[in-house]
């Protein structure tokens, strides 16, 4: 029953104890990411999350998040509205996903009337129809919002999902339905589910009703959004006990009575409609932005009466309920069959206090209809940009994009610093819609020995050869090693070395971001105090700890493939680990404290790795998935590129070490080579 | 019928260990007291090491015979439960002395001990080692039951075991008597529950007094060990449990010790706070309550754990010698000494210090061989391996690259071990030999060493150089390995010194003073030859019978020439040509020849005269002893000749892996020659004398257990001291940075803490307090510049008094404890 009154934090709190979150998927229409990072993301990554993602609507978005933290993407395919808002949270052996009303800002997780129904499924049970239904939803539909290191955290949400579910329990009666509308439009899917058209009673509860250009934080489309009501009224029967209206609409108004809701169109239906309007004298003055259509079926010859809901993103409009994207809305929610009684409409109403928080339109004439101005949304053939991703280890930013405008040369990468954007880059363009830039010293600074970014948000503008720009667009900046991050610095290399993160990740104990957050305080503190450098943590050059951290860190890695061996999901963040631990040793400015100490943490994750791909069964299921993670994890170049460095290494005293290893990583060369 | 104070005063009137053996004097009226005035069964005596607890506890059995005597009661029978290795000890001690002023003996003398006292009757020690044939005859009935014969029995505790007494009916005996005093050397082996505790609790329990030797019936029992406990501090209940501690004594003790011991990690965790801070004021408060006033916090009042201890514990403390503590640290491509101090907060200091680095290629030997245990232990783990001696490999990687190489580890089916076997090997020979860090570390601090010592020597040539003691746990193929490459180091050192003597003192070259030497040698040699020729004629040969391969020889042949060749070779040394040339006036004969006579052959001289007057030339029928028995005195003191006069190199070995000559160079170690260096194994940690020579102790490993360490300092820190003239005792840590060693020192560390706390093992702090004078010193230094950054986390004196526990004896004229304290 959606009824709960939920509060975020408990929920993510008190969520698989004990255990890290595989993945975090966010999606969301507007975007705080400023206020996301006071309020929710301390409490997130309060424990280890291996990955984490938002989707968010590219034109929808407040205040871009000063973190890289987590991964964020700009919907791609949805080019009119991205709605959708979800929680999930993947842990070892359960997945918790929150459906509803509620975006990623201050609105919709602190000001406004929402609501959102929390699902967990594990091996004791769940919702499993809705978690199936939207692990289909994030593995088909929604993959094609995302690309590049985007479409990976995407993809390895699915597999830790896919994993959960293979562990759970099957549902005896499905009760809930997932809904989305990628492939057909809601409302044709809504009729369907309904066991029969005859209706008693229609609640729809929605802040919107048609554009609105007051309130950024919501869809604008365009008119012609009655049609929803006239749907409504064709597709169903109704059938009220006499003396009643059948349908009620839970609405609200602004100032001066100011209404987005039609109120005129609905004149035809007068006599059928209800209307209840956000009442300014209830106890809770909350605007109202949650969305929820509640149909009661009408008992009659050879059928029985039904009461069913629907909750999620979409509001009352053509545009949620009759288009889908990419032209139209993106939007996601839940079915959910409630056990019907007599008086059970009106317990579900009772429930969510509409009594309370509405009260009767008596008079309509009072009610003024405020037509919005008309959305300006930006050609879906426009240039757009896919991903920027940046390289940390090499200093290196990728960007990809679609739509080359005719003409372009070069691709300019800029950031806003100190409120006017500033040129980081240049980089000419090539056949494909791809550059790279390696000279960012405007990009990145380095507050006391600790890298950290100017912007997590760039603009690229294609210029011509007289450098009049052709096109231009936004794009979040996303790293390749998110885990290091706090907000735009990267701590993690510098309150902990190498092998405290090898040991951190096996034990899976890594520094709480609150403590990162503290240390960053700290250090700004003590600067300020003495206005002079701090000097950053350099590795304690102690020997005997390197090993056992590095120890711990390898068992624990072999312990949870042991415990899982035929996890896709551990064996890829296995992989993962290593190669990226493999990448640090061999850069030069990682915290290891000598060459002959980095020389021993390749050979030794050579080792694991061999040993990793050597435990794959030939034949199973695992095995013949490795080409793809090992081609997206790019663990060739990994290792060819260890192999160079060790090859580099010249110091005669460990000349027959040295020999060894560039013989084990060969092998482990050839090794990845046949298995991809 | 009890004693008074002043009784036990009369009594030990009548026995003194000598001039400058007061302390020890104090002790045995301490234990006499406890015995006789408070009627204890039982007491430890834990003078710290070296003070001569042997003595003191014959002291004792002497003094209760004598008591007996008086009271006209028997005493009997006296047990001395020891290891193997001391059995030899403790019959030499009581056995007549080959040199004057040496055995216990010496002791017994004078009106009050004639030759029928009923004590010097049963001094005729039986040694029962595990080779002692069983001997029915030695029994007797008394008291209703069979018992051993009246008399002194030294046992190996190892052979006391139920199954030896069913298959031997003599032990059986010996374990069913009735001792009348029962003495336990190294009871700190009873305290840990090591086998030899099974033979007074057969049940596990030592507080069931009613059981195991003699059934619990023995009279009084003394325990003796330098260390009442080794790893945690409730090893010393168990140990008052051993001496029949009154029961709710060891109850109180158990609490108040556990209570005591969590304090004090209280204060020690507050030690980087100024000492004004009020929670190490408080701390330090509350300490000194629980020890002066009540143990129990609160419901013991009156009653500290000091008072508690002191019923049973009677502890000297050494005040003589200081030892000043450091780490040795790499600067630059020299080494440096960063000194510290043993109460203070060290890991502050650690982290600073550089110590021994262990980087480079050395760090990825560590790392890899890490990799190896790591890889061993988890076979162990599996099933597939026994082996898991985790700390012994590393020690073994810790020590040297030729230790690790010759390790059974390195051949083992793992690729760890072959890829270090390759690092190993490519470092241990052919062109780009490695030494391990720690042999170049050694190798230069010893040349350090000697070269200060050349120096003091050369500014004041009535000194001699003091040696060096290097200890290392596992040592056998290290030993050879460092011999030489210390060897090549010190070579030179000393022969340059021998040169610059020579030309300085207008001697010619080395090798003609040598020639002299050996001539002189010779003759002096043939002129003793002679003399004992003519003094026992037909006496004079080394008989058929002696055994040792030294005189396979000579057999037949005089005794003298089986020491000619080994004494002419020590002209070979730079250090014994340099120690004639400096104590020579002129090079000329007559002066050679009375320095050769008086400091090389007299020795030899003197010794062959006794063996052949006392053992060799006596007739059987004129002896008391058999002539097997004869014989084999004879031959163990030629033995032990030969063992002295042999001509070590300037390193020597006392370990397993030398085992034919250790005894060699651990007696020359305590002459002025070679060698100057010792290396010693876990052999040598315990019970042998080291003390004449040496001032410099390098501990090139660690020990866990403190006390072991304290043993090892032990060997050099003892009375007798033969350097005590130059101030203190230079005791030196090697540990290298960041390995398994750092955690080792500080556990070491942590419980050395314990150790001296608790029983009071830092002479000097427990001596200050008292004094007026001192007190104003310490006033004086607090009032002064200190550094506060080398000052943090060190205890005050204030401090010192306050916390630790003093179980000192009070001296005999005075029981107060307090007014016994020296200055």
């Amino acid at each position: 029953m959606p009824s709960e009154k939920l509060l975020l934090r408990d929920v993510i709190g008190s969520f698989a104890p004990g255990q890290a979150f595989r993945a975090v998927l966010l999606l969301s229409f507007t975007f705080d990411g400023v206020w996301l990072e006071e309020a929710l993301i301390p409490e997130l990554f309060e424990r280890p999350a291996h990955t984490a993602l938002v989707i968010r609507d590219r034109n929808a978005l407040l205040r871009e998040a000063p973190s890289v933290r987590y991964h964020r993407a700009d919907a791609k395919h949805s080019t009119r509205i991205f709605h959708p808002k979800l929680i999930l949270l993947v842990a070892e052996d359960r997945a918790l996903a929150i459906i509803g009303s509620a975006n990623l800002t201050r609105g919709g997780l602190e000001r406004n009337l929402e609501m959102g129904a929390a699902y967990e499924i594990s091996e004791e049970g769940g919702s499993r129809s809705v978690f199936d239904g939207l692990l289909e939803y994030l593995s088909v539909s929604l993959a094609r919002e995302v690309s590049g290191a985007s479409a990976a955290a995407l993809a390895e949400t699915c597999v830790a999902l896919r994993e959960v579910l293979a562990g759970a329990a099957k549902e005896r009666q499905p009760r809930q339905v997932f809904l989305h509308n990628y492939d057909r439009y809601l409302w044709a899917q809504l009729l369907e589910k309904l066991p029969h058209p005859y209706v008693t009673r229609v609640s729809i509860i929605s802040p919107f009703f048609e554009p609105n250009t007051e309130k950024s934080d919501d869809p604008a489309f365009t008119a012609g959004d009655d049609s929803i009501f006239a749907k409504l009224f064709d597709d169903l029967t109704f059938d009220p006990p006499s003396g009643e209206k059948p349908v009620t609409v839970y609405f609200q108004t602004s100032e001066g009575n100011k209404t987005l809701l039609p109120v005129d169109k609905l004149k035809a239906w007068r006599d059928r409609i209800s209307l209840r309007v956000r009442s300014s004298a209830s106890d809770d003055a909350r605007p109202l932005h949650a969305k929820m259509l509640v149909i009661e079926g009408a008992r009659g010859p050879r059928r029985d009466p039904y009461l069913v809901s629907l909750h999620g993103s979409p509001n009352f409009t053509a545009a949620a309920f009759l288009s889908r994207p990419p032209d139209g809305n993106a939007e996601i929610s839940v079915l959910t069959r409630l056990p019907w009684k007599r008086d059970g409409h009106a317990q579900v109403r009772a429930a969510m206090r509409l009594d309370t928080l509405f009260v009767e339109v008596d008079d309509w004439r009072l009610l003024r209809h405020q037509a919005p101005a008309p959305l300006v949304q930006p050609s879906p053939d426009a240039f757009m940009l896919l991903d920027v991703t940046f390289h940390v280890a090499e200093r290196r930013l990728s960007l990809a994009w679609k739509a080359t405008p005719a003409g372009a040369t070069n691709a300019l990468v800029l950031v806003e610093l100190d409120g006017s954007w500033s040129s980081v880059g240049d980089a000419p363009l090539g056949t494909v819609a791809k550059a790279e830039l390696t000279d960012l010293q405007q990009l990145l600074a380095d507050e006391d020995g600790v890298l950290t970014l100017r912007a997590a948000r760039v603009r690229v503008q294609l210029r011509d050869k007289q450098g009049a720009v052709l096109a231009s667009a936004e794009a979040p900046l996303n790293v390749d090693c998110p885990t290091d991050f706090c907000g735009l610095a990267m701590v993690g290399p510098v309150m902990a070395t190498l092998d405290e993160q090898i040991a951190h990740v096996g034990t899976g104990t890594p520094v709480p971001y609150r403590e990162q957050l503290k240390f960053l305080e700290l250090r700004r503190a003590e600067k300020n105090k003495r206005g002079n450098k701090i000097s950053v943590l350099t590795h304690q050059a102690d020997l005997d700890r390197f090993f056992r951290n590095l120890t711990a860190g390898f068992r624990g890695l072999r312990a949870r493939r042991e415990a899982l061996p035929e996890s896709e999901y551990t064996l890829r963040r296995n992989l993962k680990e290593l190669a990226q631990w493999c990448g640090d040793a061999i850069h030069a400015d990682s915290k290891v404290p000598s060459v002959e100490c980095r020389l021993f943490l390749v050979d030794r994750i050579a080792r694991e790795l061999h040993q990793v791909l050597e435990d794959i069964d030939e034949g199973s299921r695992l095995y013949r998935g490795m080409p793809s993670i090992l081609a997206e994890l790019e663990l060739a170049n990994t290792v060819a590129s260890a192999g160079r460095w060790a090859r580099s290494l010249t110091e005669r005293s460990t000349a027959s070490y040295v020999r060894h290893t560039v013989q084990r990583l060969t092998s482990l060369e050839k090794q990845v080579g046949s298995l991809r | 019928m009890t004693m008074t104070d002043r009784d036990v005063e009369a009594l030990c009137s009548r026995l003194h260990l000598g001039i400058g053996h007061e302390l020890q004097d104090n002790a045995v009226a301490a234990a006499l007291r406890g015995f006789l005035v408070e009627n204890r069964r039982g007491v430890v005596l834990a003078d710290e090491v070296g003070f001569g607890k042997t003595y003191e506890a014959l002291a004792v059995a002497s003094l209760l015979a004598e008591r007996a005597r008086e009271a006209r009661k028997p005493f009997e029978r006296v047990l001395i439960l020891c290891k193997s290795s001391l059995l030899e000890k403790w019959q030499e001690e009581l056995s007549p002395a080959r040199e004057p002023g040496r055995g216990f003996l010496q002791y017994l003398s004078g009106e009050h001990w004639p030759a029928s006292h009923p004590f010097r009757r049963i001094l005729h020690p039986i040694a029962i080692s595990r080779r002692a044939s069983a001997d029915d005859k030695r029994a007797m009935r008394d008291g209703g039951q069979l018992q051993a014969r009246p008399g002194i029995y030294i046992v190996n505790q190892e052979v006391l075991t139920e199954k030896n007494r069913i298959h031997r009916p003599f032990l059986k005996r010996l374990y069913d008597t009735r001792w009348d005093l029962v003495i336990v050397d190294e009871a700190h082996h009873y305290a840990r529950w090591t086998k030899p505790a099974f033979i007074f609790a057969p049940d596990g329990d030592m507080t069931n007094y009613e059981q195991g030797l003699g059934r619990g019936q023995f009279r009084r029992i003394l325990a003796l060990t330098a260390t009442p406990f080794e790893l945690t501090p409730r090893e010393m209940v168990q140990l008052l449990a051993l001496v029949r501690a009154d029961r709710n004594d060891l109850q109180a003790i158990e609490k108040s010790l556990d209570l005591y011991v969590r304090k004090l990690e209280h204060f020690f965790s507050l030690r980087q706070r100024s000492d004004e801070d009020p929670l190490r004021r408080e701390a330090v408060q509350h300490l000194r309550r629980l020890r002066d006033e009540d143990a129990l916090d609160g419901h013991s009042p009156g009653v500290g754990l000091q008072h508690l201890l002191r019923r049973y514990l009677i502890r000297n403390t050494k005040h003589q010698n200081e030892r000043r503590y450091s780490l040795v640290e790499k600067c630059g491509a020299a080494f440096q000494q960063r000194p510290f101090e043993k109460l203070a907060d060290l890991r502050p200091l650690l982290a600073r210090s550089p110590l021994l680095p262990f980087d480079g290629a050395d760090a990825l030997f560590y790392l890899e061989l890490r990799e190896l245990i790591e890889q061993t232990a988890e076979q162990a783990r599996l099933g597939t391996d026994a082996r898991t001696f985790i700390t012994t490999d590393l020690r073994q990687g810790l020590s040297s690259y030729p230790q690790i190489e010759k390790s059974t580890l390195l051949h083992r089916n793992l690729d760890s071990a072959r890829r270090l076997k390759g690092l190993v090997r490519a470092w241990n020979t052919g062109k780009r030999r490695r030494p391990h860090p720690k042999v170049r570390a050694l190798v230069e601090v010893v040349a350090t060493i000697a070269e200060a010592e050349v120096q003091k020597v050369e500014q004041n040539p009535g000194r001699w150089v003091s040696k060096v003691l290097v200890f290392n746990k596992l040592i056998a193929g290290t030993a050879p390995h460092l011999r030489q490459v210390l060897q090549e180091r010190l070579d030179p050192i000393f022969s340059s010194f021998l040169d610059r003597q020579l030309t300085q003192r207008g001697w010619g070259a080395r090798v003609d003073v040598a020639r002299r030497l050996r001539e002189h040698i010779r003759a002096a040699l043939q002129r003793t030859k002679d003399a004992l020729s003519v003094a026992y004629p037909g006496s004079c040969a080394v008989p058929v019978d002696f055994a040792h391969e030294g005189f396979a020889r000579f057999r037949g042949r005089h005794l003298v020439d089986a020491y000619r060749d080994t004494i002419l070779r020590r002209t070979e040394q730079a250090l014994f040509v340099a120690r004639c040339v400096l104590s020579v006036e002129e090079p000329t004969d007559s002066h050679l020849r009375d320095w050769v006579g008086e400091h090389v052959v007299e020795p030899v001289k003197r010794v062959l005269d006794h063996v052949i007057a006392d053992y060799l030339a006596v007739h059987e029928s004129d002896s008391d002893h058999p002539y097997e028995e004869l014989l084999s005195m004879a031959e163990r003191e030629c033995v032990v000749l030969l063992e002295e006069q042999q001509s070590i190199e300037v390193v020597g070995r006392y370990d397993g892996g030398n085992s034919q000559y250790r005894e060699a160079h651990r007696r020359n170690f305590n002459h002025p020659f070679n060698p100057f260096v010792l290396l010693v194994s876990r052999v040598g940690e315990e019970g042998i004398d080291l003390q004449e020579q040496c001032r410099y102790v390098i501990h090139y490993d660690l020990e866990w257990n403190p006390a072991k360490m304290e043993q090892r300092e032990g060997r050099v820190d003892r009375v007798g001291w033969g350097r005590a003239d130059e101030g203190f005792i230079d005791v030196r840590f090697m540990l290298l940075k960041g390995t398994y060693e750092e955690r080792i020192f500080h556990a070491v560390m942590q419980r050395d803490q314990w150790f001296q706390v608790l029983i009071g093992s830092k002479r000097k702090e427990l001596g200050q307090v008292d004094d007026d004078e001192l007190l104003l010193v310490a006033h004086d230094v607090d009032e002064g510049d200190i550094d506060d950054r080398d000052d943090a986390g060190r205890l005050t004196d204030e401090e010192k008094s306050a916390v630790m526990i003093d179980l000192r004896p009070a001296a005999s004229r005075s029981p107060s404890p307090r007014r016994g304290k020296r200055t």
